[in-house]
């Protein structure tokens, strides 16, 4: 009898001492360190923040429990996402897959197909979880799992040269609160096109825009979401064959074809630096490429005032607007490495981290905590007075507005990137036939979109 | 142990004289504690409390090594790239304004031609970016586009191509930015504007502007590749990022000035790419720095290190100061760093530049290497403290151990139970002088019969002096039990028999058991033993 309890302590300790073995080599420690390679689209500014960042977690929580971040590469979300289809197609000459990257769902759903991303469930209670924004969380949800964890998020905001604006305001008597819809703005794109070509009767058609979007796309998704409608149909395929889709395009056509709305490839801060905008609509993360003035082409620079309006709505839609921002995914590999990256991310968007980075780049936080109370408290002392008025901007328009974000499939990104070049293609060419004195049609326009 | 050694001290005390287990364990004590000290003198003639900071020193100056070469290499093929780049974009101006009918000296009357110029150079500025590990590629012309501006004085046309991810490395594409330039050239090349950016350089007061044109005119003789200059970090007026910059003149080929041309490393850049490895000492960085004497202008050098612990930028030069076991002290009023240097070879012998001096060193504050060698030097001294207080505790046991056998014969003699079946000793010496008693015991030759009998006689005589105590002791060693053996019987301890038997040996007149012993059988063989006798 004592020797069969004898053997059954000496079970019970062995398979403790297992237990205790196996869960210390899938934890990092001091003794067995992790090292994890990460890329993200931080740059320009943004980089020494993010930068600073990643330094303080590796001398701080990082050399407490053994994981290190080594940056590896900084490039534009549109640069990273080229190399990460690669990886996730299996191109010759593909890169070796970072352990943590910044993307968007759109990307993150090709890697979950193939079962190349953790699942951040894996590693965050349900309680951790309902610390941050439900919205935001939610956005980077596939097939049950949460795979795209939320880091900072933007939406789109209409930036207005307010001293441009002035001055034309107070020569033809235009309102600003029709910048409130696409239909005011299209209307003011084509009384300002007028009134700065009549600054030099002697030059015909030398009349400059006054409006343009960095994505078409976005305001095709919205307007139809403004108006109770989707930009896609039950099959993923754009639903553009409705009456709010036409009236969109035709509220853009004729002031693009007239040369109110500038058509450009490039970001609209680009045209905005040179005085040849007063206003558009993007990003408010890309609030850091507005400087406060215009230098034209002569090199004389004038001092410039912006203001950060609103997303504009479809004339009798509601007030919704685009929630946007790239998250972190971490690749599927042993739980080791899949542990410290989780680590990484709480660390990296604790409110005070992610208020740090938030004050510095434009973003929003994503903690119920930062969202909520810390950035109402924090806005004050943010230094940069462009950045502090764009998140009092920002934050009222989350008070007035419903946010939505865009579908997630595979296909996703073809689809926005053909509309975009259709779009514009359809409406340069009929800025192109109009100059040439050509009539110009919005049917043809329709019928270039796919 | 204390509490054995001093027990083992007043033992030795208490008696007559020394004892001799307290006169081994001092001849122990003293000899180990002779051996340790020793031991530590070496250590300290040796230095072994410095390896602490000879291990900071071989470490930093393996980095150095690595750093320092690596430095050298790069920022050679960034000057000949530069070099490069000022060449063929002279030849590029010389073949615009020959086509145009220019002359070499009007560029800077030619405002309408300076954007086509500058779109030329776009080409091969973009090229000189992709081949290079740079954030940055430049070309200003000694001109501007709108003399009549107010700040024509100064402001000066050209074109400054950012790389916003240097670091993306072979696997991801380089991204370009446009900080400085003409926008239609940047739009008709798809170079996104950053938001710092200007249409032209403002120079007023940036010494490598006037610096590079002056010393380029000065020496019209010596080639571009004896011309290029590196600045200190500096950041352009309006930029976010500082940086040093490559500048070499761009000249046409009658000699003509055109302007200066070249690349830039940000501080971002050097620190991912020059951070020494930090996973033994988190605090450790590289720092490139201007040298003058005694003196590393570090607020004007780039650092790689860890921002979080060295912050950004030191805000004032480093002296050096001193050297210890081959690290060199660098401190200014605020912190002193540690570590090791050596110059940087940026220029060729016949520069113009050549007075200045570049060091690139390793270091890590000054409390990173006291730790070290403080660390070492607790350890040893923990080691010499933990080998005194074992060789307390051998020496206690030896002593005891070596005395054992000694003290056990000491007691055979005194109680004379040694005999020639008593089981021998360890020590030979001991065992020669048991066999000495016992010999001496046996070689105490018969008396005479007379005499023999006479003292029989004297014995018997004598029994009747015993004490009732001693007889019944007596009668036992007549039965033929043993000291402990009677002891046992009549419930007494071995101490009270041995008394009596001291006092038994003396009344009856003999000098050991076995003497006793001859009596008794003696009795024994005259049947004297009865109940009278053994009254």
């Amino acid at each position: 009898m004592k020797k069969r309890q004898f053997l059954s302590m000496l079970c019970v300790v062995m398979i403790c001492f297992a237990f205790s073995a196996c869960a210390n080599l899938n934890r990092p420690s001091k003794s067995a360190p992790v090292t994890l390679n990460m890329w993200h689209n931080y740059g320009g500014e943004m980089q020494k923040t993010m930068d600073e960042l990643i330094d303080e977690f590796n001398s701080t929580v990082g050399a407490e429990q053994g994981i290190n971040v080594t940056v590896t590469a900084i490039s534009s979300s549109k640069e990273l996402n080229s190399s990460l289809d690669m990886i996730v197609n299996d191109d010759p000459g593909a890169p070796e897959m970072p352990d943590i990257c910044t993307a968007y769902p759109k990307t993150a759903i090709k890697f979950q197909q193939k079962n190349k991303i953790a699942d951040f469930n894996e590693y965050f209670t349900q309680e951790e979880l309902s610390e941050y924004v439900f919205s935001f969380v939610e956005e980077g949800k596939i097939a049950n799992g949460l795979y795209v964890f939320p880091l900072a998020k933007s939406t789109e905001i209409l930036y207005l040269n307010q001293t441009l604006f002035d001055e034309f305001a107070d020569a033809t008597g235009a309102q600003e609160n029709k910048l409130s819809t696409f239909e005011g703005i299209a209307e003011l794109s084509k009384m300002y096109y007028d009134w700065t070509d009549s600054k030099t009767p002697e030059v015909p058609n030398d009349g400059k825009a006054f409006y343009t979007a960095d994505s078409w796309f976005n305001i095709a998704q919205v307007g139809l979401r403004q108006k109770g409608d989707s930009l896609f149909n039950e099959e993923n395929e754009l639903n553009l064959d409705n009456d709010t889709y036409k009236h969109i395009l035709n509220t853009f056509y004729t002031p693009a074809a007239e040369g109110g709305v500038a058509i450009y490839d490039g970001y609209s801060s680009d045209l905005s630096k040179t005085g040849d905008l007063v206003c558009s609509t993007g990003s408010s993360a890309g609030i850091l490429f507005y400087g406060d003035t215009i230098t034209t082409s002569d090199n004389v620079t004038h001092k410039v005032k912006y203001s950060i309006l609103p997303y504009p709505i479809v004339e009798g839609g509601e007030k919704v607007a685009i929630q946007r921002g790239s998250g972190i995914i971490v690749k599927k590999s042993e739980e080791k490495k899949e542990y410290a990256a989780s680590v990484f991310v709480k660390w990296l968007t604790a409110p005070k981290q992610n208020m740090k980075f938030i004050s510095q780049t434009g973003y929003l936080p994503v903690t119920k905590q930062a969202f909520e109370e810390d950035i109402l408290k924090h806005i004050d002392k943010v230094e940069n007075e462009r950045i502090k008025e764009m998140l009092a901007a920002v934050m009222q328009m989350y008070k007035d507005y419903t946010f939505f974000t865009a579908p997630t499939f595979a296909e996703f990104d073809n689809i926005s990137q053909e509309y975009e070049e259709d779009f514009k293609k359809a409406l340069s060419d009929a800025r192109q036939m109009r100059i040439s004195g050509a009539e110009t049609f919005v049917e043809e326009a329709f019928a270039k979109i796919k | 142990m204390l509490k054995l050694a001093i027990d083992l001290w007043k033992r030795g005390k208490n008696k007559n004289g020394v004892s001799l287990q307290r006169r081994l364990f001092l001849f122990f004590s003293a000899t180990t504690v002779f051996v340790v000290l020793l031991f530590a003198a070496l250590l300290i003639i040796l230095d072994v409390g410095g390896s602490g900071v000879k291990t900071v020193r071989n470490y930093a100056e393996g980095e150095l090594s690595h750093m320092g070469n690596f430095v050298e290499t790069d920022f050679g093929r960034l000057s000949v790239q530069g070099v490069s780049f000022a060449e063929n974009a002279g030849k590029c101006i010389d073949e615009y304004l020959a086509e145009n009918n220019i002359s070499q000296n009007s560029l800077d009357k030619s405002p309408e031609h300076l954007i086509p110029i500058l779109s030329r150079q776009i080409d091969e500025a973009l090229a000189t970016i992709n081949k290079s590990i740079c954030t940055g590629v430049f070309i200003l012309l000694d001109a501007t586009v709108n003399l009549s501006a107010d700040n024509a004085a100064y402001s000066r046309a050209g074109i400054f191509i950012k790389n916003t991810h240097p670091n993306s490395a072979d696997t991801v594409h380089s991204k370009f930015n446009y900080l400085r330039g003409p926008a239609e050239i940047a739009r008709a090349n798809g170079i996104e504007l950053l938001g710092q950016w200007k249409m032209e350089f403002d120079t007023e007061n940036e010494s490598f502007w006037n610096d590079v044109m002056e010393v380029a005119k000065e020496n019209e003789e010596l080639p571009l590749s004896r011309l290029y200059y590196w600045t200190d970090c500096i950041k352009l007026k309006g930029n976010s990022e500082s940086g040093i910059l490559l500048c070499v003149p761009v000249r046409s080929d009658g000699g003509e000035i055109y302007g200066v041309c070249g690349v830039e490393v940000s501080d971002m850049l050097f620190k991912q790419k020059y951070t020494p490895n930090d996973s033994v000492y988190k605090r450790v960085f590289t720092l490139m720095a201007p040298m003058e004497g005694n003196i590393l202008h570090s607020e004007n050098g780039l650092i790689a290190g860890n921002y979080f612990l060295t912050g950004d930028r030191m805000q004032t030069s480093l002296s050096l100061s001193e050297s210890t076991n081959g690290i060199c002290f660098y401190e200014n009023e605020n912190i002193s760093y540690g570590g090791v240097h050596r110059e940087l070879k940026l220029y060729p012998h016949d520069s113009p530049y050549q007075a200045d001096k570049w060091a690139i060193s390793v270091m890590m504050p000054k409390t990173v290497i006291d730790e070290a060698e403080q660390g070492v030097r607790t350890m040893l001294f923990a080691l010499v403290i933990l080998l005194l207080a074992v060789s307390f505790v051998v020496s206690i046991f030896i002593s005891k151990k070596y005395l054992k056998p000694v003290t056990e014969a000491l007691d055979s003699i005194k109680t004379r139970s040694y005999t020639k079946e008593t089981p021998k000793n360890v020590y030979i010496e001991i065992n020669d002088l048991m066999d000495f008693l016992v010999q001496q015991e046996e070689s105490v030759k018969p008396q005479s019969e007379t005499a023999t009998m006479s003292m029989f006689d004297n014995f018997l005589e004598n029994l009747k002096t015993l004490s009732k105590a001693e007889a019944m002791v007596f009668d036992k060693y007549l039965d033929g039990l043993k000291a402990q053996e009677i002891a046992d019987e009549l419930h007494l301890s071995i101490n009270t028999i041995k008394t009596h038997n001291r006092r038994i040996f003396s009344k009856l007149n003999v000098s050991t058991r076995k003497e006793l012993m001859v009596y008794i059988d003696m009795m024994k063989e005259r049947k004297l033993i009865g109940e009278s006798d053994k009254g």
